[in-house]
């Protein structure tokens, strides 16, 4: 590092923000360099989207000082922050789905020619330019809704190079990533940062933290716990910073497993989607499926719960063969899904937590015709007591609890609707280090009390040490079924990414 | 702690009080209190009773329509339909009385034409992706051409004993508190009681509020659907038999405009123009501050075609005020 990329682009003092019941962040300090990609790490909640928000111009900060490059900055509104050369990827992709990759990346600065109207062709000329300039192998001319997440993520790479950021922000951009994406994004990043650019980079994959980042400083419940260059820390350090502390680690227990099956699947089909699937869950059982994004893993999920029909095959609940399912009939059968997407398909954000807890239980709290709001009240408080669910009250929408906490409003919707079989796709999916642990340890309990679960998961380590056995999907195939006995990060990636993937 | 007990108590009360208003209604009930003082300062007369039960008289089918509406959207629909099918309806019920039909099946045809119609646009709605705006656009042309068919665009006069005892429904009055205005507060604890205290009612907002949510929480979407704007139909059919006794005929044009008033005033009121929130209160306070605009302008005798500027200037400035509040909060 040369000493001019010590010099602060930007420095935030003493950043105070609260909402409705929580102190979100209390006079946090935090400063970027030339040069550098500085991550932020916390568990969630800790308060780095409320920072990343605020620097982006989305919130106002209650009080405290931002300067970049000196200068005082006030008022700061996502127009003003994108011209002073903040650019932000968020996680919920910012493009227009129907323009094309090109007209995204040049947006609101197409050229004209002189008769004031677009200049297509260059417009694409300069697009693929800046295309090739990240080395990304994509025609500018196509359709962004047609591109994979991480394909769309480098238009938008592209869209901020175009406006020629200086500070680049990037909150949780390899979620739902493979490898090489990662690998992919990561040289993306580089080539931005010695272009001169800075980068926030926020994310829960601490692997991830230990290979990009210069520094790193680390958020908890609203504070700075500290900065540090990234040689000083290792990520036992870090969790134990983010977390205040330790967190036991517990191996899989095969004891709850019952001899008894609970779903077998025979040669189950989905046109196209997915091809010949036998598998069985048993009582007690936690089977996890693992593949790559695009693997058919979701369909599956989908599939068993009712929201997609089998072109072929059967499906068998508690021994009695499965016909014309729908979500209602599973859920009265004793199935849930907790979805991939939360906040699109597990939760209804504008309702309080109470009523998204019960929302699939109704029908047990209903006299005559009408519900009975006490007994259903003192339900949902039991469940939020019994998770551990963070919110000020049962009347708290759930949109203002932390993503763990919002995680847990969808278990304690199924634990309440009493299911049998819980289906979870991605069940830790941006949720912070302690939610994760006892998100964990219900899906233990639950195997305790006999209950069985089907776990899809892009996260390894999650897949290796909960799995009692682990389903490795390809391409719509179960590839192989692995017991969890000295099952390795490494086999189950192998199984997942094929023959080819090997000499990675 | 003993010393604390009383001030807490009161606390206790206010807090129950505000925990039932829907406080982002406070800022139409803000225009609402200026409006009442400003025109009773003007207007010895509009503080009477007798003016004040005309207010309410005056926005009882307003409100029935309104009350429906809001079950609507906030279940993230709505229906354009309903100031044709109070058209249609009341010339229906109308004929049907004249033709010695008899009171008893002619309440029946109301409501139950209301609620088929409905259905009819709910069916169409759940079994097509078609957004419910173009969709009851389109039954809104379908069933106004339908009644003008019917009718041969003639106005359906009273005649006949039945009719004139049908006239109790509008014009009549129960206890002293004129009957329309019965019908309306009986339909707002209807649509009150459903939305807080039923399923159907939590299956309005969660269909609102996420759609796939509600249908991986087990929800029936579809059936959901029809049954919505079955019942929105059935209140619509319901405002026509009141307003067709209240007019003593039938018109088949005289529902024209009922659909945009009652989203105005329920979207005034606060409830979301995209579903998932919303309430009767917040209803309630929109049709009335609409009620009471007309009302005091009444009395001040402004001329007719400036009522409609006024009108629809405190529209805007209700909901700039509301996008205003929720953006600051």
């Amino acid at each position: 590092m040369t000493d001019h990329a010590k010099t602060p682009v930007l420095t935030m003092t003493g950043i105070s923000k609260s909402f409705p019941g929580v102190r979100a962040l209390d006079g946090v300090n935090f400063d970027l360099r030339e040069g550098e990609v500085h991550a932020i790490v916390g568990e969630n909640g800790a308060g780095k989207s409320t920072l990343i928000k605020i620097l982006s111009g989305a919130h106002r900060p209650d009080s405290g000082e931002i300067t970049l490059r000196g200068r005082p900055v006030m008022n700061l509104t996502p127009h003003s922050a994108q011209e002073l050369g903040i650019a932000t990827i968020y996680q919920e992709r910012n493009l227009v789905p129907l323009m094309s990759a090109g007209e995204n990346i040049l947006l609101n600065h197409e050229p004209r020619n002189r008769w004031g109207l677009v200049d297509t062709r260059r417009l694409y000329r300069e697009a693929q330019e800046i295309l090739a300039g990240l080395d990304v192998d994509m025609d500018a001319h196509v359709i962004v809704s047609t591109l994979g997440a991480a394909r769309q993520q480098a238009v938008e790479l592209a869209k901020a190079l175009f406006l020629k950021a200086k500070i680049l922000i990037m909150d949780e951009p390899t979620a739902a990533f493979d490898q090489a994406e990662i690998q992919n994004l990561f040289a993306m990043a580089r080539r931005l940062r010695a272009q001169g650019a800075s980068i926030v980079y926020i994310s829960h994959h601490l692997e991830e933290v230990f290979q990009i980042a210069d520094r790193v400083t680390v958020l908890r419940d609203g504070l700075r716990i500290g900065t540090f260059d990234i040689s000083d820390v290792t990520e036992n350090s870090l969790v134990s910073l983010m977390v205040g502390r330790e967190i036991a680690k517990v191996c899989v227990d095969i004891a709850s497993v019952k001899e008894e099956e609970v779903l077998r699947l025979e040669n189950l089909s989905a046109d196209g989607l997915l091809h010949d699937i036998n598998l069985t869950v048993r009582k007690g059982e936690i089977l996890g499926v693992a593949g790559m994004v695009g693997s058919g893993r979701t369909e599956l999920a989908r599939l068993l719960f009712g929201a997609m029909r089998p072109s072929a095959g059967r499906i068998l609940f508690k021994g009695q063969e499965v016909v014309g399912q729908t979500p209602s009939r599973s859920i009265r059968s004793g199935i849930g899904l907790v979805p991939e997407e939360r906040k699109i398909d597990g939760l209804v954000l504008g309702m309080d937590v109470g009523k998204n807890i019960t929302l699939a239980s109704l029908r047990r709290f209903r006299t005559a015709f009408l519900l009975d709001l006490g007994k259903e009240k003192k339900s949902a408080l039991e469940y939020m007591r019994r998770l551990a669910i963070r919110s000020p009250s049962a009347a708290q929408q759930v949109q203002y609890l932390s993503g763990g906490n919002q995680q847990k409003v969808v278990m304690a919707k199924w634990l309440l609707a009493d299911a049998d079989l819980l289906i979870v796709d991605e069940p830790t999916k941006g949720v912070d280090v302690a939610a994760k642990a006892e998100i964990h340890q219900l899906m233990r309990d639950l195997c305790e009390r006999g209950k069985a679960i089907l776990m899809i998961s892009s996260d390894l380590p999650e897949i290796i040490t909960m799995s009692h056995r682990i389903a490795v999907m390809r391409m719509g195939r179960i590839v192989t079924v692995l017991s969890c006995e000295g099952v390795t990060q490494e086999t189950v990636l192998a199984h997942a990414i094929g023959g080819e993937g090997n000499g990675n | 702690m003993e010393t604390r007990n009383s001030p807490g108590a009161k606390r206790g009360i206010l807090r129950w009080v505000g925990s039932r208003i829907d406080w982002q209604s406070q800022g139409v009930l803000g225009v609402l209190i200026v409006l009442i003082i400003f025109t009773s300062l003007s207007s010895p007369v509009f503080l009477t009773p007798i003016n004040l039960v005309n207010v309410l008289r005056q926005i009882s089918i307003l409100g029935m329509v309104a009350s429906g509406m809001t079950v609507v959207m906030i279940s993230g629909g709505i229906d354009l339909s309903v100031g044709s099918i109070l058209s249609f309806v009341g010339c229906v019920a109308a004929k049907a009385l004249v033709h010695g039909y008899g009171i008893p099946l002619t309440l029946l045809i109301g409501v139950g034409g209301g609620a088929l119609l409905g259905l009819f646009n709910g069916l169409i709605i759940a079994n097509t992706r078609a957004h419910p705006f173009i969709i009851t656009l389109g039954t809104m042309t379908l069933i106004q051409g339908v009644a003008l068919v019917v009718t041969g665009s003639y106005p359906t006069m009273a005649e006949g004993a039945d009719f004139d005892k049908f006239l109790w429904l509008g014009t009549g009055s129960f206890l002293w508190i004129p009957v329309p205005i019965i019908v309306f507060f009986a339909v707002m604890a209807i649509c009150w009681t459903l939305l807080r205290r039923t399923r159907f009612g939590r299956h309005c907002y969660a269909v609102g509020g996420s759609e796939a949510t509600a249908y991986l929480s087990g929800i029936n979407i579809k059936r959901h659907k029809v049954a919505i704007y079955t019942f929105v139909g059935a209140l619509t059919g319901l405002a026509s038999l009141v307003l067709t006794a209240r007019l003593a005929s039938a018109l088949p044009t005289m529902g024209n405009g009922y659909e945009l008033q009652s989203i105005a005033a329920i979207v005034i009121g606060g409830v979301a123009l995209m579903g998932g929130r919303g309430n009767m209160w917040a209803a309630f306070t929109g049709v009335l501050l609409l009620g009471v605009i007309s009302n005091s302008l009444s009395l001040l005798n402004v001329n007719a075609f400036y009522q409609y500027i006024v009108l629809g200037s405190i529209i805007v400035f209700a909901v700039v005020l509301q996008e205003y509040r929720k953006s600051t909060r």
